[in-house]
């Protein structure tokens, strides 16, 4: 694919200014390395920051809500709410607060990522076999240990799928936060040499960006397989009950 | 000597008024020490709704349940009586061995001692070697001996067994019916056994309470006097047949049983 990219942009004189080859593209690659990495790592920290402490909201929230109903018909309609503000609309507010810094692109990436992880963690928790406590209550078991035996193990396979969507938005959210206002990192990178009208080294700062998303996102699967090495997502582990 | 177990006129009806469904209308059993009683009826005639009230889960409307001659409410029979249920429930995120040692957890044996207790029993149970695999990795008759193990190891005198062999096939489940005979045999405990298997219920029990169609009573309990230990072939006895064809004589659901 990359070779008929090549010989396509050569052979039909289409501009590098609109799509440039793959050869120029990894030349400005190799000759700016320590300019991308320089950026990718701004933007690797709004990441990881932004995504640790969104993961960590939507964790507390959804362990608060199953645990109560009225909570969670308090709040959770707020949180919908706050998913249907456009995080366009937002930022800019964002960034007038708390001006050029950080923490406006560690907000924004927040902001997109606790949801899923607080939809799915309540889910998890919810998706309980009931029969596995009632199993637990047979034993003898009192509440405390049912909610660490069965409740959280039961609900981590879900968390994880909502760890990896956050995962995902924050990269984005990284980009778009960068985007509103900053002097640094890969998304402030992307509107400079657009603006400049250097295709080639804008096509190259895509590349690190998704090259570091794909790495992140794989990085949370690697976790997810040491965390709970027992859950394959190709078989589900709930047969279905029979009527006795 | 009191019987281990003993049920007095159980009834249980979910709901009130017009919608309330009677799931038993009027359970008397009762198990001796040591004893494999069996309980059998058509599906849905409440068999499950009972074991959950001997387990303790649910609290009969009306009626008592005895354990040792005494009366228990639902709450003293939770963690006194074993009890496996029809899925064999083995907890995805804990390996075969750690399954079974889950009621010895429970009761404060420390991991390590309760391992090494489950590990004698391994081989008996016929899961030397999955010790450290997970349950999706083995097969459904495993499942089963390992749910079995698990039930035996919480350390109960009686054992509510949830038709444990339903969802095997026929051949593997002659295979575990004379099993779960040696290990009876060997452990002595007292087991009420669920199934709607006649000939599973004649093979393994000393006794096989009959139950009607919805709402559940029990309609009679039929001896098995055929001596142990048994054979498989027992089953094609004259003595096996004569017993099978009272069962499904009782079975038969009857104008009175249906009015009931």
């Amino acid at each position: 694919m990359l070779v008929a990219w090549e010989v396509g942009v050569r052979i039909s004189g289409v501009s590098a200014l609109l799509l440039p080859p793959p050869t120029a593209i990894v030349s400005t690659l190799v000759g700016s390395r320590a300019l991308f990495l320089r950026h990718a790592m701004v933007t690797l920290v709004e990441i990881l920051i932004g995504f640790a402490l969104g993961a960590a909201v939507g964790l507390v929230l959804g362990v608060l809500f199953s645990y109560s109903r009225l909570l969670e018909r308090a709040i959770y309609p707020w949180l919908v709410a706050s998913q249907m503000v456009p995080v366009v609309a937002v930022a800019p507010i964002l960034v007038l607060w708390f001006g050029f810094t950080l923490t406006p692109k560690v907000l924004v990436v927040a902001l997109i990522c606790f949801f899923p992880v607080a939809v799915n963690t309540i889910d998890g928790l919810r998706s309980v076999d009931r029969e596995m406590v009632d199993l637990m209550r047979t034993l003898g078991a009192a509440r405390p240990r049912i909610i660490r035996s069965v409740r959280i193990p039961s609900a981590l396979p879900a968390v994880f799928s909502g760890l990896k969507v956050a995962m995902a938005l924050a990269v984005v959210g990284a980009v778009f936060g960068e985007w509103v206002g900053s002097s640094e990192g890969l998304g402030y990178l992307m509107l400079a040499f657009n603006n400049q009208l250097a295709t080639a080294d804008l096509f190259a700062a895509i590349f690190v960006l998704s090259v570091m998303g794909i790495a992140l996102f794989f990085l949370v699967g690697i976790v997810q397989r040491s965390v709970i090495p027992w859950y394959r997502e190709d078989r589900g582990h709930h047969e279905p009950s029979k009527e006795g | 000597m009191h019987p281990k177990l003993e049920v007095r006129g159980v009834t249980k009806t979910f709901g009130s008024g017009a919608g309330s469904v009677t799931a038993l209308a009027g359970v008397d059993l009762e198990v001796a020490p040591g004893e494999f009683v069996s309980v059998i009826g058509p599906s849905g005639c409440g068999k499950s709704t009972l074991f959950n009230i001997l387990a303790g889960l649910d609290s009969p409307s009306t009626g008592q349940v005895l354990l040792d001659g005494a009366p228990c409410a639902a709450d003293d029979l939770l963690g006194r009586i074993g009890y496996m249920p029809q899925r064999d429930l083995l907890m995805p995120w804990r390996t075969v061995l750690d399954n079974t040692i889950l009621g010895l957890e429970i009761r404060g044996v420390s991991r390590r001692e309760a391992r090494l207790e489950a590990l004698r029993l391994f081989p008996e149970f016929g899961l030397e070697g999955f010790e450290r695999r997970w349950p999706s990795e083995i097969s459904g008759g495993m499942r089963q001996r390992a749910a079995l193990l698990r039930t035996f190891l919480a350390g109960r005198d009686v054992i509510l067994l949830d038709e444990p062999f339903g969802a095997l096939d026929s051949l593997s489940r002659a295979g575990m019916q004379q099993w779960l005979l040696q290990i009876w045999e060997t452990h002595r405990k007292t087991i009420l056994f669920v199934t709607h298997d006649i000939d599973e219920a004649l093979f393994l029990s000393d006794r096989v309470y009959v139950m009607s169609h919805r709402p559940g009573a029990i309609v009679d309990p039929v001896s098995v006097d055929i001596p142990r230990p048994r054979d498989y072939e027992v089953t094609t006895s004259v003595e096996h047949v004569e017993r099978k064809e009272r069962l499904l004589e009782l079975l038969r659901p009857t104008r009175e049983v249906l009015e009931a």
